[in-house]
């Protein structure tokens, strides 16, 4: 297992952000996270990429308990974009792959590539503050990506990029699924979670429902994934 | 528009208390700090006046009137030395005698006056009123009350000082032969002023911009990519240290060499030490930067730190008012301030023309604040917060 975690909670003061997780992510697998706001998606990433402490209960991320000892196989992408405005797409790019030791020549090649994908080669040189959002959202992915993580966590990595691009980044995600990358992205797009291996649905910080999408249509007897969860959330609102 | 200031205003706690403290804080040091301006310069006197004979003609009294002729010593070091005491403005301290510079310093003096042997006997000879004057010279204003006032009071004093009924000649030449344990005479406001305030813009400016960027780090969570990374807190502090030092030793070039070439100020010492003393103290500047960042939430209240941490440096480091000056209960506080230090060394540098070694209390006081301050910064820096 590259992640797992057993009864996780999560309290802010009163607040349940997680209560009692059990979650297991394979080697290889697309993970989609779903579940309404404030349900906990951010909550989790958070603490299985090290920056969050949970309240009680136990991770382990690539069969470690302290997941800064992972750090540099793993590339977090956070639901703001968080990038240096001062700084241009390459210089942004480059700063994030250094930082895990991507050396230099590797790092060139590799930031080609990401900006042919991302479709960020003529904004190259433009500082990231004067971006708008979805294109903000794509520099941010590629910086994730820059030293070729074994394990990609992406929170909402779609929010605000067009239809046409979002196709070609699940087609990306997959590719890098198929190449042996654990991935673990959250969502609210129903269409996207189709996309997904396996998909895990959480609501007030708890796993609702787990499994393939195709599972999850038939086990609700409904014909789309969106009408699949409105009606767990349904049942589980009794 | 204005409701919706107040509004934020009053949820805001912190910025509220200080709107409403930090003035009256401030206000009653500078009542302190004013009131206590007055502090009296230090003089010493090493009196080494032998005195001299004069011949009086005293009218005559008697019949028959033969004028009385008689031969009278005085002594006019010490004359003025009791004049002085009395309406000088000055704290006059009676010295033995010895090397001046150790006198000096032994005795905490501003300045000191030298009566030779042949004093009296210059003045009674009508050669002139010389005396010897060594200036202290690490202040200035004192420098020129010492250079300007007794000149004035020697010419002035004279007539009334001496003996009654032996009028001297009046119109006596006041030659001061004046000296400068610090400094000297072209030494003027500027370059007393400049290496203080080199001092107070790179902390200032290093703090300010470290606070500022670090709470941006947070703001746009590139801080928490930073903490996703392999980036351990100690390569993370010292990243921040290495490249605000270079940035604030660029400053301080910058204004150095303004100072020197451009406003063409004097100064003594090694310009090397000088950048060794910035670098420092700006390494200290950005840890503090660091640290404090964690107070804050954001912007606004980093501003806040301005008039808590800067305004009460500028007053009580010396930079100002000399701390021998401060009043007793705010002297603690003028040796916790790493302003102090700071100031004091590269004024050491600048207008004694020290070496490492003399200000190397200074030097290890300022390790030691960068270190305690990287050491704090550390210590509220987390990586996996709960
Ligand atoms: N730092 C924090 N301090 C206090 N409460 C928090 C904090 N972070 C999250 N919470 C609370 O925890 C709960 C879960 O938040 P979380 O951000 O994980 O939700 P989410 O599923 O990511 O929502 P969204 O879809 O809006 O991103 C929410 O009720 C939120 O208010
Ligand atoms: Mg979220």
């Amino acid at each position: 297992m590259v992640i797992k975690t057993e009864n996780l909670k999560k309290n802010f003061g009163g607040v349940k952000a997680l209560d009692g997780l059990n979650l297991e992510i394979k080697e290889g697998e697309l993970y989609g996270l779903l579940g309404p706001n404030g349900s906990g998606k951010t909550t989790l990433i958070r603490i299985i990429v090290g920056v969050l402490l949970p309240t009680s209960g136990t991770i382990s991320v690539m069969g470690s308990a302290n997941p800064f000892k992972k750090a540099a196989q793993i590339g977090y992408m956070n639901q703001s974009e968080s990038l240096y405005i001062d700084l241009t797409v390459r210089e942004n790019i480059s700063f994030f792959g250094a930082l895990y030791g991507v050396e230099r020549n590797a790092l060139k090649k590799k930031i080609t590539e990401l900006l042919d994908l991302l479709e960020l080669s003529d904004k190259a040189d433009e500082l990231v503050g004067n971006l708008s959002g979805g294109t903000k959202k794509r520099v941010s992915l590629a910086c994730a990506l820059a030293h070729s993580p074994k394990l990609l966590l992406l929170d909402e990595p779609t929010v605000g990029i067009d239809p046409a691009l979002r196709v070609s980044f699940w087609d990306y995600f997959n590719r890098l699924a198929k190449e042996g990358v654990t991935i673990l992205i959250s969502s609210h797009q129903m269409d996207e979670a189709e996309k997904c291996a396996r998909l895990g649905f959480l609501r007030e910080g708890k796993l609702l429902t787990e499994g393939r999408p195709g599972e999850i249509r038939s086990m609700t007897g409904k014909e789309t994934l969106e009408e699949a969860f409105l009606e767990l959330i349904r049942t589980s609102g009794k | 528009m204005a409701l919706r200031i107040i509004r934020q205003f009053l949820r805001d706690k912190r910025t509220l208390a200080l709107v409403f403290i930090v003035p009256i804080v401030v206000f009653t040091l500078f009542g302190i700090l004013f009131k206590t301006e007055s502090a009296n310069i230090r003089v010493g006197v090493i009196n080494s006046d032998k005195g001299a004979e004069r011949t009086i003609v005293e009218p005559p009294r008697t019949f028959p009137p033969i004028p009385v002729i008689k031969k009278v010593k005085i002594n006019v070091g010490q004359k003025f030395v009791e004049g002085l005491k009395e309406n000088g403005g000055f704290d006059i301290i009676e010295l033995a005698g010895g090397d001046t510079e150790k006198v000096i310093r032994e005795n905490r003096l501003d300045g000191l006056l030298l009566f030779a042997e042949d004093f009296s006997g210059n003045i009674i000879d009508g050669k002139g009123i010389r005396f010897g004057l060594v200036i202290e010279g690490t202040s200035y204003s004192k420098k020129v009350v010492l250079e300007n006032q007794f000149e004035k009071f020697f010419s002035k004093t004279i007539p009334g000082l001496l003996i009654q009924g032996t009028p001297l000649e009046t119109n006596l030449k006041v030659e001061i032969d004046t000296r400068y344990v610090y400094g000297g005479k072209k030494f003027t406001n500027i370059d007393y002023f400049s290496p203080v305030f080199i001092a107070f813009f790179v902390f200032f400016l290093t703090f300010l911009l470290t606070i500022i960027s670090f709470l941006r780090e947070r703001a746009y969570g590139t801080m928490e990519r930073l903490f996703a990374s392999p980036l351990t807190k100690m390569e993370l502090i010292l990243g921040y240290s290495l490249g605000f030092s270079i940035f604030a030793l660029a400053q301080s070039a910058l204004v150095l060499f303004f100072t020197l070439y451009v406003l063409k100020i004097n100064y003594m010492g090694s310009i090397y030490l000088l950048f060794a003393l910035n670098a420092i103290f700006a390494v200290g500047a950005v840890n503090m930067g660091i640290l404090l960042s964690f107070f804050a939430k954001n912007e606004l209240q980093a501003v806040q730190f301005i008039p808590i941490v800067i305004v009460p440096q500028v007053f009580l480091s010396g930079l100002i008012w000399p701390i021998r000056d401060l009043p007793g209960y705010l002297k603690p506080l003028s040796y916790i301030m790493p302003l102090t230090y700071a100031s004091s060394a590269i004024e050491g540098v600048m207008i004694k023309g020290f070496g490492l070694g003399q200000i190397g209390f200074e030097f290890v006081m300022l390790i030691l604040f960068a270190f305690l301050m990287m050491l704090l910064g550390s210590l509220v820096l987390k990586r996996r917060v709960a």
